[in-house]
């Protein structure tokens, strides 16, 4: 191994070091790459997609995989590829947007919470507990049932229903920042409530909150499949890995490239923001060793 | 034979994202029985690292690259991992620089200093009850029989450093080796430990090896002194000889910018710089840097360590004959 | 900038503090952490506050400057109770009163740069314009020791010494008059210590800034202080100047705290043995009516246990509270 130069030492700051060492973790480095060019696929999805996702063809129905139909075909003589990406794509917008409302329900509660402390901290516990008493896919198959199948209110169901742990763990973040030195210190040069909230201890949550989010897009997806099974998941033709599997199951002996594109590559999303999470929670572990 | 334990050429590196820190870096010395040897250095010097090696209680990513420790008569790098169990809490004991972490929070006290004797098959349940109790009385707790069965949290700092002497002394070590072990402890406090410590040195004809960042601590409590900077020894000899003559400038540098009692106005001088960044390392002397009589040779060239008599050793271009300049 | 600089006349008697009292409750009882204490402190004048956990000095630093809230009695700034202060009043005030920490690097923002922490008390206070202030922070790290080039850095880059003196030269940003230092060097290494403590006392001459320096190292102290103030378990036992107080210690305790201290053995006689406090520091809950020293006290008599010894004046500006003085 090289010993480091004078000049490599000098400019690292928190997070580029964080990244040295998230890079070094070989699973969580290409769980990361396997992120980003499905989330690219998502994003390019209408475009790159050889077939819509709907488009029926009852003379192909059942392919095996094929030059025209690279993963083969459904039931309904559908692209199992265009499928998949659609899919896939829908599986992301889930993740990421339920997650998105989570951080802002739960950092807003939790610092109010984390940084006043005394009766307002109490009550929106409470809140919290009641949230974390609740069985969360219940709560979701109602709220599906009553506001309608589409994707935004699903990751909007998934969203409210899951933000009582990220609020508990900001609250406790802000908890023990509050007696932090370094926040001592800003009040000892006087400065107001919000310029140490913004400055001192929301820069400081932001690990944990990201870690926490890595997790929480898998479950997301995870959730979305759950409803689907139960068939309260994204509306068909739409798909969704969930909605795929579940109608392939019971073709899965005679056309199992139904069911296997999909699962694997639900898997493999799900291991890959899993090996992500806990790479940056490793990588944030200050001065951890090799 | 005189000698307890050799270390010869000890190098210990650790292996990090950033590279290769060597802690030790040729660390040689010697301990006679009934001596105790004081290793005095700051952060980075390499003193704890040096004495924990011994015992294999490296963190995972360190390797003894070379170098061997023979304790009586036998290499302890050589052992395999059961004959090491063997000898530590039995024939070398560790008292930690922190009683409140290194107890176990959930375990009766009472316990925690029958474990050894048990674990070493040195008497029965029955018999190690009583050493326990026993032992609690020779450290100095009151009603011993009674707190023998409370938890570490119904301790003071002080007492539960009683404790873990008392654990240390449980199975009749040879060697204690003591990693900073006052530094935690309230400054009244510090020389009731001290104290019993030298007690039971002389009690059980005990050598001890004294880790530890206080120059003066060490020049009264010692039989001999090593000082380390940066993974190497700048300086070994009897307590008596440095006392009278610190060859070594970072030796002379600790000694004239300690904050001492008795010191007159204006005569501290403390030493320029910090100790250096174990990633990167400075050519030559390590110390040069921040060496007032720092020559041309100090600083391309590593100095020798060498005696320089009187069982006196330093490392040091410029120390011929027991004078710098 | 100086009091010349500034042209204000230095001002005796710049903070009176007067009975305060900071107690907290633990399971139903109370702790006083600090009883009934009260000091002054001029302005260019260093208070060496000395004691050992559960004294209450780290609780009195803050609570003089309502970073904890005081229960009960004045803290008289330039003439300004504190205590009675509307909160943007008292962040004004807060220009002039300032702290350094024990943990220099848990002081600072670790997600700001060097640059920024030293330059936040100027944006918080809304001081001069970005170029103003970035040449303010040039100034301040010259001030303190060091170079320009660490202002883009960030704080866990550098050694526990340069970490300080970026604690310190943020607490200089606003031109301070007062400031709380509370064990500023105990986490450093012993030859850094040296160069912080002269480099307090640099600024101290240069600045006629006022210290309560905080520390539980009898001789750190020494260094620094004009007066030295001994606080045992909540309240002043021994205050008097700094020659007195080594001189002609007159509380018992603070005779054990000078005892207990190892000394360079010059002569070539090292101690085998440290004079030592019996028993250990009593839980500060709950206190009995009677001296709190007594039961370490060797000298301690009948009245000693029922009754507490008033703080007085015995000599010209010595203070002592206990019954055999």
């Amino acid at each position: 191994m090289k010993i480091v130069s004078e000049q490599e030492q000098k400019r690292a700051s928190y997070w580029l070091s964080v990244w040295r060492r998230f890079k070094s973790n070989k699973m969580a480095f290409v769980g990361l790459i396997f992120i980003i060019i499905i989330t690219v696929a998502a994003i390019f999805t209408p475009w790159i997609a050889p077939h819509s996702y709907d488009e029926t063809n009852y003379a192909h129905t059942f392919e095996k995989p094929s030059w025209q139909f690279i993963w083969g075909t459904d039931d309904l003589g559908r692209d199992m590829f265009s499928r998949n990406l659609y899919a896939m794509r829908n599986a992301l917008l889930i993740g990421f947007g339920s997650q998105a409302i989570v951080v802002v329900v739960g950092v807003i509660i939790g610092a109010i919470a984390g940084f006043r402390g005394g009766t307002v901290d109490s009550v929106l516990m409470r809140i919290v507990d009641i949230m974390y008493a609740f069985p969360t896919f219940l709560f979701n198959v109602i709220l599906v049932t009553a506001l309608g199948r589409g994707i935004p209110i699903i990751l909007l169901a998934i969203g409210i229903t899951g933000w009582a742990g990220m609020a508990r763990l900001v609250r406790g973040m802000v908890m023990s920042l509050k007696n932090a030195d370094f926040v001592e210190a800003a009040r000892a040069l006087g400065a107001k409530e919000f310029h140490i909230i913004r400055k001192y201890i929301l820069p400081n949550m932001f690990g944990p909150i990201i870690v926490s989010i890595a997790f929480g897009i898998p479950n997301a997806i995870w959730m979305e499949s759950g409803l689907a099974l139960v068939g309260m998941g994204v509306r068909p033709p739409m798909p969704s890995w969930g909605n795929m599997i579940s109608a392939g199951m019971g073709y899965i002996m005679a056309f199992p490239h139904m069911v296997i594109f999909p699962a694997i590559l639900f898997a493999l999303t799900l291991l890959a923001f899993t090996y992500v999470g806990d790479g940056l929670r490793d990588a944030m572990n200050p001065k951890g060793e090799a | 034979m005189e000698e307890l334990l050799v270390v010869n050429n000890l190098k210990t590196y650790f292996h990090r994202y950033e590279g290769i820190v060597k802690a030790v870096d040729g660390v040689s010395y010697k301990l006679n029985y009934g001596e105790t040897l004081t290793i005095v250095g700051e952060s980075g010097s390499g003193k704890s690292v040096s004495v924990l090696s011994l015992l294999g209680l490296i963190r995972k990513n360190g390797r003894i690259t070379e170098g061997e420790a023979i304790f009586e008569g036998r290499d302890l790098f050589k052992l395999n991992k059961e004959e090491l169990r063997q000898i530590r809490g039995k024939d070398i004991s560790i008292v930690f620089q922190d009683p409140m972490t290194s107890l176990n929070p959930i375990m009766k006290i009472g316990i925690q200093i029958m474990e050894p004797l048990i674990w070493h098959r040195l008497m029965s349940s029955k018999k190690a009850r009583e050493k326990a109790v026993e032992l609690l009385k020779i450290v100095g707790i009151s009603d011993p029989h009674i707190r023998a069965w409370d938890y570490p949290f119904e301790f003071s700092g002080g007492m539960r450093q009683r404790v873990m002497i008392a654990i240390a002394l449980a199975c009749n070590p040879k060697l204690i080796i003591a990693d900073e072990p006052t530094t935690a402890l309230d400054v009244t406090v510090r020389a009731q430990i001290l104290n019993l410590m030298q007690d039971m040195k002389e009690e059980f004809n005990l050598s001890i090896i004294l880790i530890t960042h206080d120059i003066t601590l060490a020049m009264n409590f010692s039989d001999s002194i090593m000082v380390m900077y940066a993974g190497k020894v700048a300086e070994y000899a009897p307590i008596a000889e440095f006392i009278k003559s610190p060859l070594h400038p970072y030796s002379q540098g600790l000694i004239n910018s300690t904050l001492d009692i008795e010191a007159k106005e204006g005569s501290i001088k403390p030493i320029v710089g910090a100790p250096p960044n174990p990633l990167n390392l400075p050519p030559g002397c390590r110390f040069h840097p921040r060496c007032g009589y720092a020559e041309d040779i100090c600083r391309r060239v590593e100095p020798e360590y060498r005696e320089i008599g009187n069982n006196h050793y330093v490392a040091c271009h410029l120390a011929k004959g027991g004078r710098i300049r | 900038m100086s009091f010349s600089e500034r042209g204000e006349d230095p001002i005796k008697e710049l903070l009176v503090v007067k009975n305060l009292k900071k107690y907290f409750p633990a399971r139903g009882k109370l702790l006083k952490a600090v009883d009934n204490v009260s000091l002054s402190i001029d302005s260019g004048e260093t208070l060496g506050l000395v004691g050992e956990s559960g004294s209450g000095k780290s609780t009195l630093g803050r609570s003089i400057l309502r970073l904890i809230e005081p229960d009960d009695g004045e803290v008289i700034f330039e003439g300004a109770d504190l205590r009675k202060l509307k909160e943007e009043e008292l962040r004004q005030k807060r220009k002039f009163m300032q702290i350094i920490f024990q943990d220099p690097l848990a002081s600072l923002n670790p997600m700001m740069t060097v640059g920024q922490n030293i330059e936040d008390p100027l944006v918080i206070h809304n001081i001069g314009t970005r170029e103003k202030r970035r040449e303010t922070v040039v100034e301040l790290l010259d001030i303190v020791g060091l170079g320009k080039n660490i202002i883009d850095i960030f704080p866990y880059e550098l050694s526990g010494g340069q970490q300080q003196r970026v604690g310190i030269a943020r607490a200089l940003a606003l031109n301070p008059k007062f400031i709380v230092a509370d064990e500023p060097v105990s986490a450093l290494d012993v030859s850094i210590q040296a160069q912080i403590v002269l480099l307090l006392n640099e600024l101290k001459k240069r600045f006629e800034i006022s210290y309560l320096f905080i520390s539980h190292d009898l001789a750190v102290v020494k260094y620094l202080s004009d007066r030295v103030a001994v606080m045992y378990l909540g309240s002043i036992v021994e205050l008097s100047s700094k020659e007195e107080l080594y001189k002609n210690p007159l509380h018992p305790y603070t005779k054990a705290l000078l005892a207990s201290i190892p000394k360079m053995p010059k002569n070539g006689n090292p101690q085998k043995r440290f004079s030592a406090l019996k028993g250990e520091i009593p839980s500060p809950v709950d206190l009995p009516p009677a001296c709190r020293f007594q039961s370490r006290c060797e000298y301690a008599t009948g009245a000693c246990k029922e009754q507490e010894p008033v703080f007085r004046e015995v000599a010209m500006g010595h203070f002592v509270a206990c019954h055999l003085a």
